[in-house]
């Protein structure tokens, strides 16, 4: 799992895109690409929603909240799946993950 | 050209020459003018290469815009660069076609949508055939080619620069060993002439690979027009999907497909393409996507098993109308 600064839960840290993601969306999937680093990632409808959700505002803990509420699925669960899943696209360059104030977007490759 | 690409497995030295002469302007030949300019120009200089255009391996570094082609001192030591310094001392036609091609793919990302496909045509309507090496997409391709199809390209499809507008690029089949080699040289075979590779230039798996090239009446004719994409068929590998191990969110490889062509998610459809393109820069890769999305979504795209050449060969057929 993913640390954040120190003294942070990583539940408080949030989610950031990165300004150089392009996005495709199709029916049941939404690609992204992020040129510098040459990653492109499918994600399903639950991937695609939690994307949605990191809008630079809300922190982890908030969009599991949210996911959570939507599908009535077990907290904890829904937590490790999302921790999982961020992690996966903050190493790939897709997101970076950080404090709770400043601006919804990191530069490429999690630069500011 | 014709009696060069047919000069048997030992053309002199005078040939050799003779071809690399002529085969930047028969390339050039299916480019509008301004493209057709520049890749001869880049050809005459020694040529901007791409080695993202070697079957054998995608994505990796170009040389330097001003490197000649035996310098390659631009990348790193490796097999790349030792077919590099082979193909320089134009040993063979070969040779001399495999430096021209590069040469050929790395002009033409500069301002064209490069992807890994096999591309095949009738009365300028096209099919691509994108597919990971291995995948079947020359054997599909010769098998095409034997009753009557018209051949674009083996291995690298130029797009743009609307995405449903391919260019003809009908350099040389990088033809393998097994069903492709023999379809290569059965006596219907497609191809005028099938000249093997030096030995020890391609890797370990590869060493039985011929260049072959295809009979002037299975080519499109020159006339500097691109043809109309009018689906996309994927091939799929003959290996398993991944399995497992994606956290949730990520979506799963689809099932190997069997049987006849069965729809594509587009999303995976766009990542296999992106994934293959000839791309080597943030700006070339970030065109790219948003082309290859735009082409998804106007043709129909569909899957299914190369290895059963007659279903696929009624499917492209079906396709092409």
């Amino acid at each position: 799992m993913v640390s954040g600064a120190s003294g942070e839960g990583v539940e408080r840290q949030v989610p950031r895109r990165c300004e150089s993601v392009l996005e495709e969306e199709f029916e049941d999937e939404l690609v992204l690409c992020e040129p510098v680093r040459e990653q492109v990632v499918v994600l399903n409808p639950m991937g695609a929603a939690v994307w949605e959700l990191c809008d630079g505002a809300r922190s982890v803990g908030e969009i599991v909240g949210e996911i959570v509420a939507h599908t009535g699925a077990p907290s904890e669960k829904v937590r490790e799946d999302v921790a999982a899943f961020l992690a996966d696209l903050v190493a790939r360059g897709f997101l970076a993950l950080g404090a709770g104030t400043g601006s919804n977007q990191v530069g490429p490759a999690g630069e500011r | 050209m014709t009696r060069l690409m047919a000069g048997a497995s030992y053309p002199s030295l005078a040939d050799v020459r003779a071809f690399a002469a002529s085969y930047p302007r028969f390339l050039a030949s299916f480019l509008p003018a301004p493209a057709r300019r520049g890749f001869l120009a880049a050809a005459k200089a020694g040529g901007k290469a791409s080695t993202a255009g070697d079957p054998s391996g995608a994505r990796e570094p170009a040389l330097p815009a001003t490197a000649a082609p035996g310098a390659a001192s631009g990348l790193p030591p490796g097999p790349e660069a030792d077919r590099w310094r082979r193909a320089a001392r134009g040993e063979s036609i070969p040779l001399v076609e495999w430096r021209l091609f590069k040469a050929w793919t790395g002009h033409l990302v500069e301002s064209c949508t490069l992807v890994h496909a096999a591309v095949v045509g009738r009365s300028e309507r096209a099919v691509l055939l994108p597919g990971v090496t291995g995948s079947g997409k020359t054997t599909l391709t010769l098998f095409l080619l034997a009753r009557g199809f018209t051949y674009l390209s083996d291995d690298c499809a130029v797009l743009g620069p609307e995405p449903d507008l391919v260019w003809p690029t009908p350099g040389a089949l990088h033809v393998k060993g097994g069903l492709a080699q023999e379809l290569a040289q059965s006596p219907g075979s497609p191809l005028l002439a099938a000249l093997p590779y030096p030995e020890g230039f391609y890797p370990r798996g590869d060493e039985a690979a011929l260049c072959g090239f295809v009979r002037p009446e299975l080519l499109p004719r020159p006339r500097a027009r691109p043809w109309r994409v009018v689906a996309v068929l994927f091939l799929t590998p003959p290996r398993a999907p991944e399995e497992g191990g994606r956290p949730t969110g990520i979506a799963r490889a689809p099932a190997r497909a069997s049987g006849g062509p069965v729809p594509v998610t587009l999303g995976k459809a766009l990542a296999d393409m992106v994934f293959h393109s000839f791309a080597h820069r943030p700006e070339q890769l970030a065109r790219d996507f948003r082309l290859l999305g735009r082409l998804l979504r106007g043709v129909p795209v569909w899957r299914l098993d190369g290895r059963d050449l007659e279903r696929a060969a009624a499917a492209v057929a079906s396709l092409l109308g």
